[in-house]
């Protein structure tokens, strides 16, 4: 076909949608004469005209950008590396967790696939590598072991042990733990970060979201790459402590940062125990500590605020209980409990005293 | 490439410039910068709270070419040359995501995603973009000025005004174009087999 006859036909075309439907059959059969290879484009090209209507509405840059952003299943199916990844078994910020296979082991794993995120951000990738080969080399019964990373095209992942068991999030959500249980996962806790702060890795990003349940076991996931979270993330308001979980995500992960984090200070393990007092404080209350904090603009007014004792919530707390939290919970980093090696012996004699 | 470390708008008017004079390499250059207003818009996307509430799609587009590109550099007349560059430049980076992201899906040594794979109309999926893209290549061929108007629109985001002003036509022809284009483009994809 040449140029001219397409642009008789574009021509055509145009003059006929925009006549009324009516006029459209008459105007063509005057238009085209006998020329029926003329008048059967125009009539298949109008055949699309409804769909058009809605056709490339959106420009790619948005349509990438969207898939980007939803992401989910997409993956679904798909070989990274020795892994072929089965099913989506959860998201936060830009991250998606999927159940997967390693094809050489023939084992469960999780992998989480950081989307595009270092792309263009070499440094960054380089931080988080060798973080990443701080974290693999922890070893203990309470961290969820890191086994890998990888890079393909521009996706970024790193393969985890795979664990079944329920989010101390999901669990919460439910209500306060008895103080045994939540006593007795405290100390799990705190036992894994003594272990990791002894090892020079900080967590940075302590929440319930992190934390898995295994029939009475605690697992601490996502160790030392909080550097990957993305500052950028809008968060949403959350205005009452009883939160659904869909608030308990918008709470996410500024409910539990320490005031230096916040501020974008210097953080070191104290931040830990400051996170770790807030997920303390929720799992005995199955209250936040910090309601207001989810939203950026509350946060600040939330610093100055003192979350009320564990006590009037729980009765079979004990006083030391409280005391031991709010020390974990003070603002300034000085004034804080020093180190987890400080806090479990107080937890353990909690313990031991019921 | 060490050179982009500073990635200023300067640098990236720089890559532009070297790209439209036909240095494939700067095409390197441009996509990991491309590939970071992508995230933020992702971002963006993914912290929007109502669902109703979509993004106003030409403006943030735009929001990129003002980011990127130092318009205080670029000669007044050079700028629609510059929307022209940046929307091909737009077209390929989007392609090579698309296609990267659907090859690994389909294994390693999987065959170019074709027509032939598509049973419905997927226009608002990455399989729909590169259909745009096979589609459109024919296009250009018998019509490169309404293909240029499909590039300049979908691929660059471009307004009609400013696609006008590229292509140095009206805004009329533009729309007309635009709308012709879609038909073809869906008849070439999704219409029977030709004899």
């Amino acid at each position: 076909m040449s140029t001219e006859r397409i642009r008789r036909i574009e021509e055509l075309f145009s003059e006929t949608v925009a006549l009324p439907h009516l006029e459209r059959q008459a105007f063509l059969d005057r238009a085209c004469g006998d020329d029926n290879d003329l008048r059967h484009e125009v009539d298949s090209l109008l055949k699309f005209l409804p769909q058009s209507e809605t056709y490339m509405e959106r420009p790619a840059f948005n349509l990438v950008a969207q898939s980007l952003a939803d992401g989910t299943g997409v993956l679904v199916d798909r070989m990274l590396g020795r892994y072929q990844l089965l099913s989506l078994v959860g998201r936060g910020g830009m991250a998606q967790v999927y159940c997967a296979v390693d094809s050489r082991l023939n084992r469960l794993v999780a992998v989480k696939v950081l989307p595009m995120l270092i792309a263009g951000d070499r440094e960054r990738l380089e931080r988080f590598e060798h973080e990443a080969r701080a974290v693999a080399g922890l070893n203990h019964p309470h961290i969820c072991m890191l086994h890998d990373i990888g890079s393909e095209v521009d996706m970024h992942y790193l393969i985890f042990e795979y664990l079944v068991g329920e989010p101390l999030s999901d669990r919460l959500s439910r209500g306060a733990l008895p103080v045994a249980e939540a006593l007795e996962y405290a100390i799990q806790i705190a036992d894994a970060l003594n272990y990791a702060h002894d090892q020079g890795v900080i967590h940075l990003d302590l929440k319930p979201a992190n934390i898995m349940l295994m029939r009475g076991r605690v697992k601490l996931l996502d160790f030392g790459i909080a550097e990957l979270r993305d500052p950028e993330v809008p968060s949403s308001g959350v205005d009452s402590a009883n939160a659904s979980s869909s608030d308990r995500m918008a709470y996410g992960t500024l409910g539990y940062m320490a005031p230096e984090q916040m501020d974008g200070r210097e953080a070191d393990s104290r931040t830990d125990v400051f996170a770790f007092g807030a997920v303390m404080y929720e799992m005995f209350t199955g209250l936040f500590a910090f309601p207001e904090r989810g939203s950026a603009k509350a946060a600040a007014l939330g610093m100055k605020i003192d979350p009320p004792p564990i006590s009037q919530f729980q009765r079979e707390a004990p006083a030391a209980l409280d005391s031991l939290v709010m020390c974990c919970l003070s603002r300034n980093p000085s004034e804080r409990c020093q180190s987890i090696s400080e806090v479990l012996p107080q937890l353990q004699a909690l313990t031991n005293r019921r | 490439m060490d050179t982009m470390a500073d990635n200023s708008p300067r640098d990236i008017t720089q890559l532009l410039r070297l790209w439209s004079a036909g240095d494939a390499s700067a095409l390197e250059g441009l996509t990991p910068l491309v590939y970071r207003e992508l995230h933020r818009l992702a971002v963006r996307y993914m912290g929007r709270e109502r669902p109703g509430h979509t993004l106003q799609a030409t403006g943030l587009v735009n929001e990129v070419y003002v980011r990127l590109i130092d318009w205080q550099s670029v000669q007044w007349q050079n700028r629609s040359h510059f929307f022209g560059v940046s929307a091909q430049v737009m077209r390929r980076i989007l392609v090579d995501y698309a296609r990267s992201r659907l090859y690994a899906k389909r294994g390693g040594n999987a065959r170019p995603v074709s027509l032939d794979d598509v049973p419905a109309i997927a226009d608002d999926s990455l399989t729909g973009l590169l259909d745009v893209d096979i589609a459109l290549n024919r296009l250009a061929k018998l019509d490169p000025r309404t293909a240029q108007v499909v590039e300049l629109r979908y691929f660059g985001g471009l307004s009609v005004e400013e696609a006008a002003e590229v292509l140095k036509v009206s805004p009329i022809t533009v729309i007309r174009s635009w709308n012709f284009a879609k038909v073809w483009l869906l008849r070439e994809l999704y219409g029977e087999q030709k004899a």
